[in-house]
């Protein structure tokens, strides 16, 4: 229980950063627009970059760093502050204590991701995960794929942190959003369950879930989670869009549905809802006759 | 020990010259060992006493000369007869009766002559009165000279301190009347018979009055004018007189002939006596001898008279000179093996006196055999004698002016023992307490002097013969006078002899007895400070002590001499607490204690010489060594403290040793880090050696140590103070540490590499490298610099350097990689041209990468494409197939994906194709246009069965998809295919039917099985590539249920994980 109002709280915090429902395009001249090959970088091969002859410092550290629990601490502030400029300060004085801190190697890729710099974000995703692998690692890779357009990559990524960790509630949630927007729905409503269960309730899981659960004739449960989904979004256009589609077409509920409906309408659906929201209260008008 | 501990130059050069950091990294056995002050170059030896050697002072010995009591060395030619006048007897009587009479007779002739002054016998008068002053002349001489005789014999007896002085002056006045006279004479009466008599007394006055010129003047013109004259012979015997007295011998001899020759002459004995010297003095020694001879014998029988002069020989006077001068004569020509006899033929009685002063004289004539024959013949007559003693010394006297010869070392030890208290002439002269007690000391003294004079010369021309001289002539001291008051300076002076020989035992001993018996000698003090000297000449050298101790720092038994030296030093200190030495010795005493590792000893000692004696150069020295301990042991702790507390003396800060210690606490500071570091201490190391370089800002070792600690701390992982280090020293304005400054730099840019600090990193690669292009280096870090340029996003700089990398870069691999990443980089600015320009020289390097080199082949392929370069792709996409086909097994997975997408294309074109082929209304082309188009699917069957065999997800699905689109456009071909002509409506019907049931249908359900498959391979997959869309269009088409789409928005999540605790 502590851990799961743990990690809500955390993705309150995340939200900001990660809500956006618009796929990131391309962004500036450095970041590539497919599934490129990223140049893998050279230095700890090329570069015989040891202090000097006399003494060769080690490429991961031996010995605990001294005051890795001080800059752990710092970088968690930093985070939780969600300030960019901390967080680079932070995370770059850990990899300069550790170059395989693998929490500020994710805290900076997550810095560039956020700066769109997604093939930087990628690489030091690559040297968390090579350093230490881990769903969430994996998550935020899958995140920077789905940036970087890279869908398939991402799908992988997303497979790959819940295979290694099914329990990880934000993972199952993004893999669910990507099958659910596929129609891969006996897989998303696996992926997306165990979201649910490890406590994801976001709106869009709990959209996301819905829909998978009406896919595979699992309306009433459905129903249960748009309601509680619109509790805290009530005027989410695409929930109320959602919602009485199944209330309407697979639940036969028409009452209810036009309710739904008429909110939706109210809030105004967008160009592409509308020839739909016109069938259903085509259907409601039946179904209520 | 000392090489290992004390011995710096070298190795401090080395070790300063060398990089510190080697050191520091590979500590050596030597480094056990290293004192602080071996680390330092400046610290010089000098400053820790490490050539301190207690220095004897020199002591002068005193000025010895062999003197002999009766230093009886003449010149032979000193030796002369008595003066004449002694010769001469002056008349004695009635003095005051005569000297009336004479008095009256010059007054009455006094009178005659002035009462007669126009005389013609007036010539007469004045000869007589003449004559008359020449008496008084001569008798006041004679008064005169008695009275000097007595009064000298007063004086020399000690009766008067008045030393007399003859006074003549009235006996010359009575001169002067008579020369008067006589010149008036013989200005008035030149031919006056009397002539020569006036002329011999001219002379004689002249030459009483001291004008002997004009004396022998007028004798000449005497012996001249008046060879007959009876004054001429008188006349003879002054002029002989006068050249004896001017050494004009032959002269002398050939006026004194004419009275040799005259046997009755008054003077003729004593011509001969004075012709015998004249010819001595000529060398003609025996003719000069048988006049003596002559004159002894005839001595008795010699002629008397009166002289004009009014002058008496004595003849026994005369006699007994020529007895004495004998012995001088004889000594001349005769030998000395019948001297006895020849004596007692000559002289008769006792003849000893005659021997002795015969050897005496053949002494002087250097015939010392002759001598030593005489006096040793002298000696076996009497041995127990008491002149026995005085004859051996008079030898050994002889031999001694014989230029110090052997013999005469054989003479003196032999007088020295012969005659000590042992000898049988000691006992017989017992009695004579003056003559034993005088004959020690002269032996004594003269030994004494003989030796310190052999002392001397051995100090002097330091021969090992002199020494042994000197050496034994000490031995035979201390046996023969161990009673002697000088004893102790001997003993001090023998230990000074046996310490320059290098016996420094023996030197000791010596030292040693001076200082136990003989506390109130003058010798005392320095006796116990060379002692010291000498004790520590024995003490084993520096390299020894090195030998035997090693490297070890554990405490090594004091060897006994070492010991030896310790008690003898305390003992000194503690009796002499006020020797200007004491911090000296108390140093020497440290040293050995630190020599030997006995720390705890030497410290004490040290330090009190520091407290004592703080401006004393032994406190600088013993300052070092305690701080040199402290660094041994490894107690820097300790060192720091001690040090401090030494600075805190301000006699000690603002002296040398002060600006040593300083230093040494800097080096200590430095040793200290490096031994941390060499105990794997790394972190605390790193502090040290940060602390150094911020304490010690103007240290030439600072950059040195601001380096160490970034090492340090990277290795103790802590890079961030790490980078910090090395950013300063990439700072440092010291051009004396280039080298380590693009070190530096270049760890600097590996730490902002690693901690993710890219842009920054690059920059430093690239500026290291451009520092130092010489450097092999340089090209890996341009290309690491364009690497990180690469990653950042910095496509232009990214494309610039590794451009210069392909200039730089010799490695093939590398050109190749940089090539291949030029090409991603235009192909990903839309630089199609550069792209395909680097893409085709990388596919043309031959490179062995499977991966690259398919997608180096399949980019060139996509971008001739985009450029409507149909044969350019088509040749690039035969390249892909051909070599996907030369590929082996096992490295076509990962490059199928390519073969694909170009199979795929194919498809797609074959699609198209099999599209494009339209069903006849022509009954009689329709067949063969069914049979055309089932041929083009035929045809599409085929190759996307080959799509499928690549095994690539989404080109699976999409070839599955295409190939359900084929199946549905079949089916709907044949379908919508033209009915013949001339059918009715029911024909029609059934026509329709037919082709739906028959031929269009089992194309459906092949469409279907193809959609369905490419659904759920999509799912199996987790491929959904847009072919996948259609597929589920159809299939939910065909299905709904299962194939749900009820059109809900799905939202996008993308939820990052930033783990946060």
């Amino acid at each position: 229980m502590k851990k799961t109002v743990m990690i809500l709280s955390a993705l309150l915090v995340l939200a900001s950063c990660s809500s956006s429902q618009k796929k990131v395009s391309d962004k500036g001249d450095d970041e590539s627009t497919s599934a490129e090959v990223v140049a893998p970088l050279q230095p700890p091969e090329k570069v015989e970059a040891k202090s000097s002859e006399k003494t060769a410092p080690p490429t991961s550290s031996p010995v605990a760093p001294k005051d890795s629990r001080a800059s752990s601490t710092a970088l968690d502030d930093a985070i939780k502050a969600q300030s960019d400029e901390r967080i680079f300060k932070t995370a770059t004085e850990a990899l300069l204590q550790n170059p395989g801190d693998e929490k500020a190697l994710n805290a900076l890729a997550l810095f560039y991701y956020k700066k769109g710099r997604f093939t930087l974000a990628k690489h030091f995703l690559g040297k968390a995960i090579q350093t230490k692998p881990s769903s969430e690692f994996y998550n935020n890779l899958g995140v920077v794929n789905l940036a970087l357009g890279e869908n398939r990559e991402a799908v992988l990524a997303f497979r790959q942190g819940f295979a290694l960790n099914p329990q990880d509630g934000v993972i199952a949630a993004n893999l669910g959003a990507i099958l659910v927007d596929q129609r891969d729905y006996n897989k998303a409503i696996i992926a997306l369950g165990a979201a649910y269960k490890t406590g994801v309730r976001d709106f869009k899981t709990l959209n996301n879930y819905a829909i998978a659960l009406t896919a595979t004739g699992r309306g009433s449960q459905a129903v249960q989670l748009y309601e509680k989904a619109l509790k805290d979004q009530a005027n989410n256009r695409d929930l109320l869009f959602n919602y009485s589609i199944l209330l309407i077409e697979n639940l036969k509920r028409f009452k209810d549905g036009n309710e739904i409906l008429n909110r939706l309408k109210f809030v105004g659906g967008t160009t592409e809802q509308r020839a739909r929201i016109k069938d259903l209260e085509n259907k409601v008008k039946l179904g209520l006759q | 020990m000392t090489s290992n501990r004390l011995m710096l130059s070298s190795f401090l050069a080395i070790f300063l010259t060398v990089p510190i950091q080697e050191a520091a990294a590979k500590p050596t056995s030597a480094d056990k060992k290293k004192t602080v002050a071996e680390l330092l170059s400046q610290m010089k030896e000098e400053s820790r006493g490490g050539k301190v050697q207690l220095k004897k002072g020199e002591t002068a010995l005193p000025d010895a000369k062999v003197e002999f009591q009766q230093s009886t060395q003449r010149n032979l030619e000193d030796i002369k007869p008595p003066r004449s006048e002694e010769i001469f007897q002056h008349e004695g009587g009635l003095k005051a009766e005569y000297e009336k009479v004479l008095e009256q007779q010059i007054n009455e002739l006094y009178k005659l002559t002035r009462q007669f002054k126009n005389s013609p016998n007036r010539g007469e008068l004045w000869l007589r009165l003449a004559e008359l002053y020449v008496e008084k002349s001569a008798y006041i001489d004679a008064k005169k000279q008695d009275d000097y005789d007595r009064r000298l014999h007063a004086f020399q007896t000690g009766k008067t301190t008045v030393k007399p002085k003859l006074d003549t002056a009235e006996a010359r006045e009575y001169n002067k009347k008579s020369l008067q006279l006589y010149q008036w004479f013989e200005r008035d009466f030149p031919r006056d018979p009397k002539m020569p008599q006036a002329l011999f007394f001219l002379g004689y006055n002249y030459f009483e009055l001291g004008d002997e010129d004009k004396g022998v003047h007028y004798y000449q013109q005497l012996v001249k004018k008046f060879p007959e004259s009876p004054f001429v012979t008188e006349a003879y015997f002054a002029l002989g007189e006068y050249y004896f007295d001017n050494d004009k011998w032959k002269e002398a001899y050939q006026n004194y002939s004419p009275l040799i020759k005259d046997k009755h002459h008054p003077l003729h004995t004593f011509a001969m006596y004075k012709g015998a010297w004249a010819l001595y003095r000529l060398g003609k020694f025996q003719q000069a001898l048988s006049y003596i001879e002559y004159i002894i014998k005839s001595g008795k029988t010699a002629s008397e008279g009166e002289l004009a002069s009014k002058k008496a020989v004595n003849t026994s006077r005369l006699e007994s000179e020529a007895l004495r001068d004998l012995v001088i004569f004889y000594a001349a020509v005769g030998g000395a093996e019948n001297a006895e006899k020849y004596f007692a033929n000559m002289a008769g009685g006792d003849v000893t006196p005659h021997l002795e002063k015969l050897a005496m004289f053949y002494g002087e004539r250097g015939n010392k055999d002759a001598a030593s024959l005489i006096l040793k013949d002298l000696i076996l007559k009497s041995p127990t004698g008491a002149k026995s003693f005085s004859y051996q010394y008079q030898i050994v006297q002889n031999y001694f002016y014989a230029k110090n010869s052997p013999r005469f070392k054989e003479e003196l030890y032999r007088w020295v023992k012969d005659y000590d208290a042992k000898s049988p002439w000691y006992t017989a002269n017992a009695a004579n307490k003056e003559l034993v007690s005088n004959s020690y000391k002269l032996r004594e003294t003269t030994l004494k002097n003989y030796a310190l004079q052999q002392h001397q010369t051995a100090q002097n021309s330091r021969t090992a013969y002199s020494q042994a001289q000197a050496n034994e002539a000490y031995q035979i001291y201390m046996a023969t006078f161990p009673d002697s008051p000088s004893v102790g300076d001997m003993h001090f002076y023998y230990g000074e002899l046996l310490y320059d020989m290098g016996k420094f035992d023996e030197a000791a001993s010596e030292y040693n007895w001076v200082v136990e018996n003989t506390r109130q000698n003058k010798y005392f003090d320095k006796a116990a400070t060379n002692l010291i000297h000498a004790v520590e000449k024995g003490v084993p050298s520096d390299k020894e002590l090195s030998q035997r101790i090693g490297t070890s720092i554990e405490p090594v038994p004091l060897d006994p001499k070492i010991e030896k030296f310790i008690k003898s030093a305390k003992w000194y200190i503690q009796n002499f607490p006020n020797s200007d030495k004491n911090p000296e010795i108390q140093f020497r005493i440290g040293r050995l204690y630190y020599q030997n590792n006995h720390f705890n000893e030497a410290h004490e000692v040290f330090k009190k010489i520091v407290q004592k004696y703080p401006k004393n150069k032994y406190s600088e020295y013993s300052a070092n060594l305690i701080l040199d301990i402290f660094s041994l042991k490894k107690d820097y702790a300790g060192l720091e403290k001690m040090g401090t507390e030494l600075l805190a003396n301000p006699a000690i800060s603002d002296s040398k040793a002060g600006a040593d210690i300083r230093g040494v606490l800097e080096k200590a500071s430095f040793k200290k880090a490096q031994d941390l570091e060499t105990s794997k201490n790394f972190g605390e190391s790193a502090v040290q050696y940060e602390a150094f370089a911020k304490q010690n800002p103007k240290s030439e070792l600072a950059v040195q140590a601001q380096f160490n600690a970034g090492v340090n701390y990277e290795k103790a992982a802590q890079n961030a103070s790490a980078l910090a280090c090395y950013q300063r020293v990439a700072r440092s304005k010291d051009e004396n540490h280039k080298d380590l400054k693009l070190k530096s730099k270049r760890l600097s840019a590996k730490l902002l590499q690693d901690s993710g600090q890219f842009e920054e990193s690059a920059k430093l690669f690239k500026e290291v490298a451009h520092e130092d292009m010489k450097d092999p280096l340089s090209p890996n870090l341009i290309f690491t610099a364009a690497a990180l340029y690469e990653v950042v996003g910095r496509n232009e700089e990214a494309l610039r350097t590794y451009d210069e990398f392909l200039k730089v870069g010799k490695k093939r691999q590398d050109q190749m990689d940089a090539t291949y990443a030029m090409a991603q980089i235009h192909r990903k600015l839309g630089q199609k041209k550069a792209a395909i320009e680097k893409f085709e020289k990388y596919t043309e390097s031959n490179p062995s990468d499977a991966n690259k080199l398919m997608e180096a082949e399949f980019r060139l392929m996509e971008v001739y494409q985009s450029q409507r370069k149909v044969d350019d792709a088509e040749k690039w996409r035969k390249k892909i197939l051909s070599l996907y086909k030369r590929l082996p097994a096992n490295k076509k997975k990962s490059v199928a994906n390519f073969a694909a997408k170009v199979r795929m294309k194919d498809a797609e074109e074959a699609y198209a194709k099999f599209k494009a082929v339209r069903l006849s209304s022509d009954p009689a082309k329709l067949k063969k246009s069914i049979d055309e188009k089932l041929q083009g699917l035929k045809e599409l069957n085929r190759v996307i069965k080959d799509v499928i065999e690549y095994d690539s997800a989404d080109e699976i699905i999409s070839g599955l998809t295409l190939l359900g689109q084929s199946y549905q456009h079949m089916g709907d071909s044949l379908v919508k295919a033209p009915m013949p002509k001339g059918l009715n409506a029911e024909e029609q019907k059934m026509y329709k039917d037919k082709v739906a049931k028959e031929l269009a249908d089992p194309q459906y359900k092949q469409a279907r099985e193809s959609y369905q498959k490419a659904v759920e391979k999509a799912w199996e997959l987790e491929a959904y590539p847009a072919a996948y869309n259609s597929a589920f269009e159809y299939m939910n088409h065909v299905d709904p249920k299962t194939y749900y789409d009820g059109g809900e928005t799905a939202m996008d999540s993308r939820l990052v994980n930033w783990m946060a605790k």
